[in-house]
């Protein structure tokens, strides 16, 4: 399974037409071939960073059929026109290194991020490693995957999807930004007053509701 | 409600021969004053060789900070300037002017140890 994940972020003179706009997308993404599934879903109001006004996030049988979707007759009529105003931040990538969870979750959170050029390729390996502790110390995460990105679009090249789903957003607001192996361990690398600072400062976080499980 | 937790942050500073003061004169008049701004606390300063710079040794400068709990550590690390801008350009401008000067750093997040006394 391949999923590509957007956000987009809307013209002020478009703002107004979220919902007309997110209709659309859902009813144009029935059209395209190969979509296993679809979120199309507003982003949430709190603890969000650089992530616009929707989410939309298809799950593909691959990354070809993904591939395939934007080259979709469908694609050109009913998808560009949708979005051809906005700013879109896009990823593409493999849910491979994953953990599911009861699919009880409401709250689901990526966090999109690049390593600066010609970072350590050490570091970049404890930021993942450590990154992957946080599941087992924060139980609030109730399922999370950490992947690298095959492809990106936007403002800048993102090469990590850190996403997890909780029950609610205290879980992410609470237990996982207080637990000391974020501040203390984790978060050296996006810290500038830290040797290991690697992250590139340009983050996406977003954040949306959900009603059934997004990490399969 | 229970004690916000005590967490410490150290930086040690391993500095080139002969350049101790000069190390210790950028963090203590261009690094001291905006993290104190930041809600940051100097607990203490300490140097290795004891007491004196010995301009033909290489030097260890350590400062110890101390914050309030979780948020008070997140406040610092998320510090913004008084025109509501990112201080991360700012933190990184100085330890890219000091790097010249020495030979490697940590920072390291400290709090009592776990367990009984």
């Amino acid at each position: 399974m391949f999923v590509s994940l957007r956000m987009l972020t809307l013209p002020a003179d478009r703002v107004d037409q979220i919902h007309t706009i997110m209709v659309s997308l859902r009813a144009a993404v029935n059209r395209l071939p190969g979509v296993v599934e679809n979120l199309v879903t507003p982003v949430h109001a709190q603890a969000t960073i650089n992530a616009g006004h929707i989410v939309w996030r298809m799950v593909h049988e691959s990354e070809a059929a993904a591939n395939a979707a934007m080259l979709a007759p469908a694609w050109r009529s009913a998808i560009v026109p949708q979005i051809v105003d906005a700013e879109v931040t896009g990823v593409g990538y493999r849910l491979t290194r994953k953990s599911p969870g009861d699919g009880k979750a409401r709250i689901w959170r990526a966090l999109l991020f690049s390593c600066l050029p010609h970072a350590d390729t050490a570091l970049v390996r404890e930021l993942e490693e450590r990154t992957l502790l946080l599941p087992k110390y924060v139980p609030e995460i109730r399922a999370w995957g950490l992947n690298r990105t095959a492809w990106s679009e936007g403002r800048k090249p993102i090469e990590f999807v850190w996403e997890q789903e909780y029950d609610d957003i205290s879980g992410l607001t609470g237990p996982y930004m207080d637990t000391p192996v974020h501040w203390g361990l984790v978060d050296a690398y996006f810290d500038a007053d830290c040797p290991e600072f690697i992250v590139d400062p340009h983050l996406v976080q977003v954040v949306t509701a959900i009603s059934e499980p997004v990490i399969r | 409600m229970s004690e916000p937790l005590r967490v410490l942050i150290l930086d040690e500073i391993e500095v080139l021969p002969g350049m101790a003061n000069a190390v210790r004169e950028a963090y203590r008049q261009e690094y001291a004053p905006a993290a104190t701004a930041r809600g940051m606390k100097l607990e203490a300063a300490w140097q290795n060789p004891p007491a004196i710079d010995i301009v033909e040794l290489p030097a260890t400068l350590f400062w110890l900070w101390s914050v309030e709990g979780e948020a008070g550590w997140w406040k610092q690390r998320l510090s913004r300037k008084a025109d509501g801008t990112d201080e991360r350009e700012d933190k990184l401008a100085f330890w890219q002017g000091i790097a010249p000067l020495i030979s490697g750093r940590r920072r390291r997040m400290l709090t009592d140890q776990q367990g009984d006394a």
